[in-house]
């Protein structure tokens, strides 16, 4: 799920809650007035989100600390469709508990997107998910500084990969 | 200046018969609205940020082009449904709608060509006779036999990489280039392929195997339809334009660089 994985002991009765929260938040949001009022982007728990996938490690800083948040709304003008999604999504997480997202212990987070990895992708929670650890992780492994540690050719060209393949 | 042919865009048509013309001893005067793409500065695919760029689109290489939709499949065609495991199947009959990204139209010296990812493949013999065999769509005024000899000629001057194997495709020479090597998955496929009878054969490209005509071999980076900064794909700019103008009969105008 996330490139830390820390949180593989979470507390099952804690899992079947949120999918109970998640499943009335989702029920909610697409046929209440949230949509029909289009929410806006909630930078918090987009925040939150992206460090949850990308938190800050040996490797690298957290997804925050490079601008990552601000990176995709910038690919999100308002109209567009990922606007609307990056909404509808961070709404929704915000929407889970009466804490914000960004407030809720670590654990927790790593539950809810481990919830939504799983989750439809016709729906909020699921589409959220999988669009924005696509532009995630593109554009944060787009910086250098992040893959410095690691042993990763970060460029196509000028070598190429030329066979023998295996 | 004078020219004897005036052709509008450069695109794989119009490049193709400026070169034709060209080296027949025509003068020939090419038009083209989009800009002259220069490798080394718009297909940067060396840096860590690569990713972030699909083709580029400098100022005048856009052109306004509405899609239109792709029609409703019938029903008694369910068969034909398209389908993938995030999304299953559309409803039927759904409306069809083009994406809005992966191919779109380039203007540029070379038009689309500068980004297709050099896909090569002869029209089977069968279908310049679809009316007649089958009922469906148009005959082509000319047959395969016809056309092989202008298959092959094109094909050399691009550097067609393709396999020994013809098929139905009949040729009256090998490729000019060997067929790249399979990649590991490609390998898989041929193996299970031929378990059950159903056998592949590699993929004919306009991406060079070998050195050819001054430009370097594939090194295989796998972003053909980002640009080719080596030149190794045979985008209309590198093989049919540089040709008619090492002729000294073109007079080529692109739009805003």
């Amino acid at each position: 799920m996330t490139r830390s994985q820390r949180n593989d002991g979470a507390d099952p009765a804690r899992r079947v809650m949120l999918r109970g929260i998640a499943g009335t938040c989702l029920a909610g949001l697409l046929g209440g007035p949230a949509l029909a009022q289009g929410p806006a982007p909630r930078p918090g728990a987009l925040v939150a989100f992206l460090d949850t996938l990308l938190p800050a490690d040996d490797f690298g800083p957290a997804a925050s600390a490079l601008g990552i948040d601000a990176e995709i709304l910038a690919y999100a003008p308002d109209g567009s469709d990922l606007h609307r999604l990056i909404a509808l999504g961070s709404s929704w997480l915000d929407g889970l508990d009466a804490r914000a997202f960004a407030d809720l212990p670590a654990a927790t987070q790593h539950d809810v997107l481990r919830y939504m990895e799983g989750a439809d992708r016709a729906q909020v929670p699921g589409r959220f998910y999988a669009v924005l650890r696509q532009f995630a992780m593109e554009l944060y492994h787009a910086r250098a500084d992040t893959t410095a540690g690691l042993p990763l050719n970060p460029a196509p060209q000028p070598e190429g990969y030329p066979p023998p393949w295996n | 200046m004078r020219a004897d042919v005036v052709i509008v865009g450069s695109g794989a048509g119009g490049a193709a018969s400026a070169w034709a013309l060209t080296e027949a001893g025509l003068h020939v005067l090419l038009l083209e609205a989009g800009p002259q793409f220069v490798p080394a500065r718009d297909y940067p695919l060396d840096t860590p940020d690569w990713e972030r760029r699909r083709f580029p689109a400098p100022e005048g290489s856009r052109a306004r082009i509405l899609y239109g939709d792709l029609g409703r499949l019938d029903p008694a065609d369910a068969t034909l449904q398209g389908w993938n495991a995030a999304d299953g199947r559309a409803p039927l009959p759904a409306r069809r709608i083009a994406s809005r990204t992966g191919y779109a139209h380039v203007l540029g010296v070379g038009g689309s060509t500068l980004h297709y990812v050099g896909e090569a493949h002869r029209l089977h013999p069968e279908s310049f006779r679809l009316a007649r065999d089958h009922g469906a769509g148009a005959d082509w005024p000319l047959g395969y036999d016809e056309l092989e000899p202008f298959y092959t000629e094109v094909e050399a001057l691009i550097g067609v990489a393709g396999p020994q194997e013809t098929g139905a495709r009949w040729r009256a020479s090998p490729y000019p280039q060997p067929a790249h090597p399979l990649s590991p998955a490609a390998r898989r496929l041929v193996q299970a392929g031929a378990r059950i009878g159903l056998p592949f054969d590699a993929n004919a490209r306009a991406a060079l195997s070998r050195p050819h005509d001054g430009r370097p071999p594939c090194n295989y980076c796998g972003q053909c339809s980002r640009g080719c900064p080596l030149g190794d794909k045979g985008s209309a700019d590198v093989t049919f334009l540089r040709r008619a103008e090492a002729t000294g009969r073109l007079t080529l105008i692109p739009g805003r660089a």
